[in-house]
């Protein structure tokens, strides 16, 4: 099972650049999801990778071979598209058993092959149907099939989820973490929905303007995020982020958000030029009720959305909006309704003028 | 009061009733007109009080003539190769054409030129083109060392030659037609196919063409049933001659009628040639339902 690797990749319509310089790198049996906004390269990438879109210059190697002058069909590789792509004219067995079919398996095999993937996505039922004969949901598998029966050592996803109902989706979501862990096979998955990201990733390359902003697994991404827009991207709710100076008081470094002074992690003692525009990032769900933490946060409390065992707060804090995720139990009880608090090792802190973290 | 659903379920009705009527006035009338002439003896100049009822006498004589059954059989080859070649020669420029290259709609519009001159000129021009002493292609063979052909005199060649310029008339009509359709074609199910390892080749056979099939078997059956009707060209390249080697149907329709002047068995003519264009039609959708309804089961038989 080979590794996949992007060197300084790129990729012009006309003389507008899409993807420019990207370097990747994604281990064997991986689930690499790149995710980002719309419009970011997401899928140029992949459909390079695929084979589907020339490359303007780079190299993309899978295993020991450079393949980005091979066609898609020698590049070892299977697909699954956003709108399923599936042969209209042919039944659900038609459909999966193509690709063998061209290969010319014999017959025995491909039957037993395209059963057995049938039976794992339980589709058996649905093999004489035709793809307009199938929900959303099926169509899904259906492609999903096509692409597992192939046996291709590496997988590419392009949002096969985004047409699917928010229920079914978290449903397909699960079954493909499930699928995940039946098939050890090199995966790329491309989504803009960061949910999906987080859950399903080993490593989650995020995107933007067509340069990665940062990779890393999961936790890394979201606890150590490399930049303004990574913060930004990953995590739900959103990270709030306040535009703050720095200043020096006794107790170390601090930040002046407005007229309010909160204390900054130790660690960034002696890293920061005194007086500079920072942004100070600190997620919803790392305020807490005041007492719990050490810092002490004020906000004026517009708004609760209530949403189960969690509530989410919109308030004002020294001018800027913020977003305070507490259970809902915190605030029956009355606690957070003007005064929070949080950990000052939780907050993040970017140069304004950059956007890097410190 | 006349209920909501009563009104709801008239309404389908009042608004096909205007193209009935319009239908039923250009269509049908004529056609009815057309059967109750093929029992009478008429020619043209005579008052109609003096046409004269001879029941099945002119389909009778018709089915003994040998001069019909060779327009027949003229005709059959004329719609059968033309439409033969024009699918294929459609088709395949259209898939050889389906590509973005740069001047390429310029040369899709040169292509779908000859089927907007109109068939008089058509004929006018490949009139001049066969003709054989100062035509280009006899200069262009004997240019080559080649021998001068008698394009429209022959026998033998004539009705190739006829067939000839209806090719290069009606395949751009099949070219347009299987453009659009290969054009609205769902492009991620061709990638879909590329990554399942389709060559081209493949990718056509196995996806393109039966994805496009339903407006392919559209395309031909109009062109066959206009390949029963056409006259104009025919008439000014080679008259139906030499002999009756290139008189289809419709022109012999037209000579029974204007040159032999009798009426009632150009009538009769064209009743069966409607018989037969129809039939061909009929057949031909039949077979395709009948495909499609085969193909349903063996998916059934296989689930
Ligand atoms: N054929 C094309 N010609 C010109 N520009 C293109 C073409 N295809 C894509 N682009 C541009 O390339 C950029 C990246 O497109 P891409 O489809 O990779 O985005 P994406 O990250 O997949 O977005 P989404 O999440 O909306 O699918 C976009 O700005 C798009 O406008
Ligand atoms: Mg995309």
């Amino acid at each position: 099972m080979p590794r996949i690797a992007i060197k300084r990749l790129e990729k012009r319509y006309g003389d507008v650049p899409v993807i420019s310089g990207l370097d990747l790198v994604m281990e064997d049996k991986e689930f690499t999801v790149l995710v980002g906004p719309s419009g970011c390269g997401k899928s140029t990438t992949l459909r390079m990778i695929a084979g589907l879109e020339d490359v303007s210059g780079g190299e993309i190697w899978i295993g020991d071979r450079e393949v980005s002058s091979l066609e898609p069909k020698d590049r070892g590789i299977a697909m699954v598209f956003q709108d399923y792509a599936l042969y209209p004219h042919m039944n659900v067995a038609q459909n999966m058993s193509f690709a063998l079919r061209l290969a010319r398996m014999p017959r025995a095999e491909i039957d037993a092959r395209v059963r057995r993937v049938a039976d794992m996505l339980s589709i058996s039922h649905l093999l004489s149907r035709r793809p307009r004969e199938l929900s959303g949901g099926q169509r899904q598998r259906v492609a999903m099939g096509r692409a597992l029966v192939r046996d291709a050592p590496v997988f590419l996803f392009d949002e096969p989820l985004s047409n699917l109902d928010a229920k079914l989706r978290t449903q397909m979501r699960a079954e493909l973490a499930l699928m995940r862990q039946r098939v050890e096979k090199n995966m790329i998955y491309v989504t803009h929905d960061q949910v999906e990201a987080m859950t399903l990733a080993d490593r989650i390359v995020v995107m933007n303007g067509g340069v990665v902003q940062q990779q890393g697994s999961p936790q890394e991404l979201y606890e150590k995020p490399a930049n303004l827009f990574v913060a930004g991207f990953i995590g739900a709710p959103a990270m709030n982020l306040l535009s703050a100076r720095l200043v020096s008081s006794s107790g170390g470094p601090a930040a002046s958000v407005g007229d309010l002074v909160l204390p900054l992690p130790e660690r960034l003692q002696d890293r920061m030029s005194p007086d500079s525009n920072i942004v100070v990032g600190l997620r919803p769900s790392a305020i807490k009720p005041a007492g719990v933490g050490r810092g002490e946060l004020p906000v004026n409390v517009l708004l609760s959305e209530y949403a189960g065992a969690h509530s989410l707060l919109i308030g004002d804090c020294a001018g800027q909006r913020v977003t305070v995720e507490v259970t809902s139990e915190d605030v029956r009880r009355g606690a957070g309704s003007a005064l929070f608090s949080f950990d000052p090792e939780q907050l993040h802190v970017f140069e304004a003028r950059t956007g890097d973290a410190f | 009061m006349i209920s909501r659903q009563v009104l709801n379920r008239a309404s389908p009705y009042v608004f096909i009733a205007p193209a009935v009527l319009i239908t039923s006035i250009a269509l049908v009338y004529p056609v009815l007109q057309s059967i109750w002439l093929s029992f009478h003896e008429w020619s043209i100049g005579t008052p109609p009080d003096q046409t004269r009822f001879v029941g099945l006498e002119n389909y009778r004589w018709l089915l003994a003539d040998r001069a019909f059954w060779t327009s027949v059989g003229v005709t059959l080859v004329f719609a059968g190769a033309v439409v033969l070649c024009e699918t294929v020669l459609g088709v395949g420029l259209a898939l050889a054409l389906d590509r973005e290259l740069r001047g390429m709609s310029i040369i899709r519009t040169i292509f779908i030129l000859p089927m907007m001159v109109a068939p008089i000129v058509v004929g006018l021009i490949w009139r001049f083109l066969y003709n054989e002493q100062f035509g280009p292609l006899n200069q262009v063979l004997t240019g080559l060392g080649l021998p001068a052909m008698s394009w429209l005199s022959s026998p033998d060649l004539a009705l190739v030659s006829v067939i000839i310029a209806d090719i290069w008339q009606w395949t751009p009509f099949i070219f347009i037609l299987s453009l659009a359709a290969l054009q609205s074609l769902p492009s991620s199910a061709i990638e879909a196919a590329r990554i399942d390892g389709a060559s081209p080749w493949q990718a056509i056979v196995f996806i393109k063409l039966p994805l496009m099939m339903p407006v392919i078997v559209v395309a031909a059956l109009l062109r066959l049933i206009d390949a029963f009707k056409v006259l104009e060209v025919i008439y000014i390249l080679t008259e139906g001659g030499p002999g009756l080697s290139t008189e289809i149907l419709s022109l012999h329709i037209y000579k029974t009628a204007f040159v032999s002047q009798q009426l009632g068995r150009a009538s009769a003519l064209s009743n069966l040639l409607l018989v037969m264009v129809m039939a061909i039609t009929l057949a031909l959708v039949a077979v395709n339902h009948l495909r499609r309804v085969a193909t349903r089961r063996a998916d059934a038989a296989e689930g």
